[in-house]
């Protein structure tokens, strides 16, 4: 072995142990290369769990009211035939619970001469179908958006949130692997004791979700299979288009005859459609060359309450209201990609539920946070000047850990401040959040490293506490009138970013403490027996890490 | 609210860390039962947890919301047990009390 002959003083490790020590170093240098971007894909993809509430909390503008399916699709399809009647095909975005607008969007017919020029996506009233006015955000998109394209042209950001994700499975198993105190030290978590403190913290985090851990890294990854490794689908097709329709059924690509034809309601469509769906109702429509002979309607089921997040769909003529064609019933691959897509996504989780993926989410911002303190913790020597590369890790994670939460408040922050019908609004308030990240980030730089996290920390409670007051100052529906109105989604929003803020207020808090003297016997503790766990085991477990 | 899942693997991972030597101090005046009892309460605790969820929300659901519960039930644990052990027993107690109420919300 290598090791031999470079130190022939030292004994050769026992295989077990070497695999070990070999699994402690992949896991320490893939975790930290990988770890800030996972922090912030982490936090960013925690917060889009609740994406469509956080949509509607920045256009305070709209209040939801909840419409059936039936009457918001027909007040829909009204509003089109009133404007473009004569488009290629019209995307009708149901309401649900979640949301309080109909979205549509309308692609004109192809025109060899003049392209017809993109138009926007509309926001219309459930109930009337009349067109709203709200205030231009990227809403909750923002943050999900950002989880896995990081902001950066595309496939570049994509590419580089699976590399992250291939390390953060590597880690995930290394760890494992590495950790072999995993059931004695299953519940230990003890506070105050420097290195071993953020060892406990890292192992707990990790070791107590690590179902979530490995679920949300796999199927992550799985989401966006086809993209990284495209060459199985190229090997066995010949276009995408190929695989697309082997794979989910026919598109219904009917080409328009030209004979105008009128367009039948959709509600009876409809309720056919539940019927076959045991009562779901469509979340998608799409209707393809209204008020032609051919035209078509497809409905796309709702998938909430359901883990496979591939919608069913029924096209119906039309013209004359019969069925034309369905999904196929999925083979057990596409059934197994469409489950693990909705355990990333987490749609068909009802609230409580949805609050149990949020609180998962963090406890994996909490591991990868953990860690790459621990990282540092490790490598500090008591008495001596810190070495370049320590002194860059703890700089990062000052920038990602303590100034991306700013960030993000900022952006909410952006979304109230900035006047409601300024031009470009939704890429200043994008603007916001990178800005007050990366400037935070390089302005703390100018602090020694300690006081740069209480400050940072300190500060990301500021901007969170400030949330509620700002909305309260800006909009008609502050904490207090929210509570009386019964507003759930804007009352729960204020008192997420208020305990938000306490947390970020209780890390500043504990920066801010004097570490206590690394003596063994100097820091009191509750449970006496904890502390006189073998120094010497202990000892070998920090090293592997 | 679908939570009695997640209370009732609250206690179970209350009763298997209080089976364990080094997180059984700091309880007085609490009479804790024997290691063993506590070990194989814990598991069974476990079990119905499991059978909870699947029984409110069907296998595919329920399993998924029974691990994810428990993803968020045993950190919780181990944060209150690190910080207020008595507090962290009498709180698992209490949600075992409360289950049999959840389940007709």
């Amino acid at each position: 072995m290598n090791v031999r002959q470079s130190f022939p003083d030292r004994p050769a490790p026992a295989p077990a142990r070497a695999l070990r020590q070999s699994m402690a170093w992949i896991h320490a240098w893939l975790g930290l290369l990988a770890g800030w971007i996972l922090f912030a894909m982490f936090l960013t993809g925690t917060a889009s769990y609740f994406r469509p509430e956080i949509t509607q909390w920045m256009q305070p503008e709209l209040r939801s009211a909840s419409v059936p399916a039936e009457q918001a699709a027909q007040a829909a399809i009204g509003h089109l035939q009133a404007t473009t009647p004569g488009d290629q095909q019209w995307f009708i975005y149901l309401p649900d619970d979640r949301t309080a607008v109909t979205r549509v969007f309308a692609r004109a017919k192809p025109n060899p001469e003049k392209p017809p020029a993109r138009r926007p996506e509309m926001k219309l009233d459930p109930a009337t179908g009349q067109p709203l006015e709200a205030r231009d955000t990227r809403g909750g998109e923002h943050f999900y958006r950002f989880h896995f394209q990081l902001q950066l042209p595309h496939p570049w950001g994509r590419w580089l949130a699976g590399v992250c994700a291939i390390f953060m499975l590597t880690a995930i198993i290394s760890g494992v692997i590495t950790h072999k105190r995993i059931f004695v030290d299953f519940f230990t978590l003890r506070w105050s004791k420097g290195q071993r403190s953020w060892l406990d913290a890292h192992n707990a985090s990790a070791v107590l979700a690590l179902p979530f851990h490995a679920m949300i890294t796999y199927t992550g990854l799985i989401t966006l299979v086809a993209m990284y490794m495209p060459w199985p689908v190229k090997a066995n097709f010949d276009k995408p288009d190929a695989f697309t329709t082997a794979a989910y059924g026919a598109p219904a690509e009917a080409k328009a005859s030209g004979n105008p034809a009128p367009l039948l309601p959709v509600t009876p469509m409809i309720e056919a459609a539940a019927r076959e769906w045991n009562g779901d109702r469509p979340r998608t429509i799409v209707i393809r060359n209204p008020n032609d002979a051919a035209a078509t309607v497809t409905l796309l089921r709702a998938t909430a309450g359901r883990l496979n997040a591939r919608p069913d769909s029924i096209t119906f003529s039309g013209v004359t209201g019969k069925e034309l064609s369905r999904s196929p019933s999925p083979g057990p691959a596409i059934a197994t990609a469409g489950v693990m897509l909705g355990l990333h996504l987490g749609h068909f989780a009802g609230p409580a539920l949805r609050w149990v993926y949020f609180f998962m989410g963090l406890t994996g911002a909490a591991m990868v946070g953990t860690g790459l303190v621990l990282w540092v913790v490790k490598r500090r020597k008591p008495n001596a000047a810190p070495f370049f590369g320590l002194k860059l890790v703890e700089r990062l994670n000052i920038g990602a850990i303590a100034c991306l939460p700013t960030g993000m408040a900022a952006y909410l922050l952006a979304n109230r401040l900035i006047p409601a019908d300024l031009p470009g609004r939704a890429e200043l308030e994008v603007k916001a959040m990178f800005w007050t990240w990366f400037g935070l980030a390089i302005l703390s730089l100018l602090r020694p490293a300690r006081r740069a996290w209480i400050e940072t920390l300190g500060l990301a409670a500021i901007a969170f506490a400030a949330l509620p007051v700002v909305n309260a100052l800006t909009t008609d529906r502050g904490l207090i009138g929210s509570l009386r109105a019964g507003d759930g989604l804007f009352a729960g929003f204020d008192l997420a970013m208020l305990a938000i803020a306490a947390l970020c207020g209780f890390a500043a808090l504990k920066a801010s403490a004097k570490p206590k003297p690394p003596k063994q016997k100097a820091a009191p503790s509750h449970r006496p027996s904890a502390s006189v766990s073998k120094p010497a085991k202990v000892r070998e477990n920090a090293d592997a890490l | 609210m679908p939570y009695e899942s997640g209370l009732i693997s609250f206690a179970a991972f209350a009763c298997l860390a209080l089976a364990m030597k080094k997180h059984r101090s700091g309880l007085e005046p609490l009479v804790l039962p024997s290691e063993g009892v506590l070990r194989v309460l814990g598991w069974a605790l476990l079990a119905l947890s499991a059978a909870v969820a699947v029984a409110r929300l069907g296998v595919a659901l329920g399993v998924t919301a029974w691990i994810g519960q428990m993803c968020v039930a045993a950190p919780l644990l181990v944060l209150l047990l690190s910080w207020r052990p008595k507090a962290a027993t009498a709180l698992a107690g209490a949600g075992l009390i409360c289950v049999p109420f959840l389940a007709f919300l």
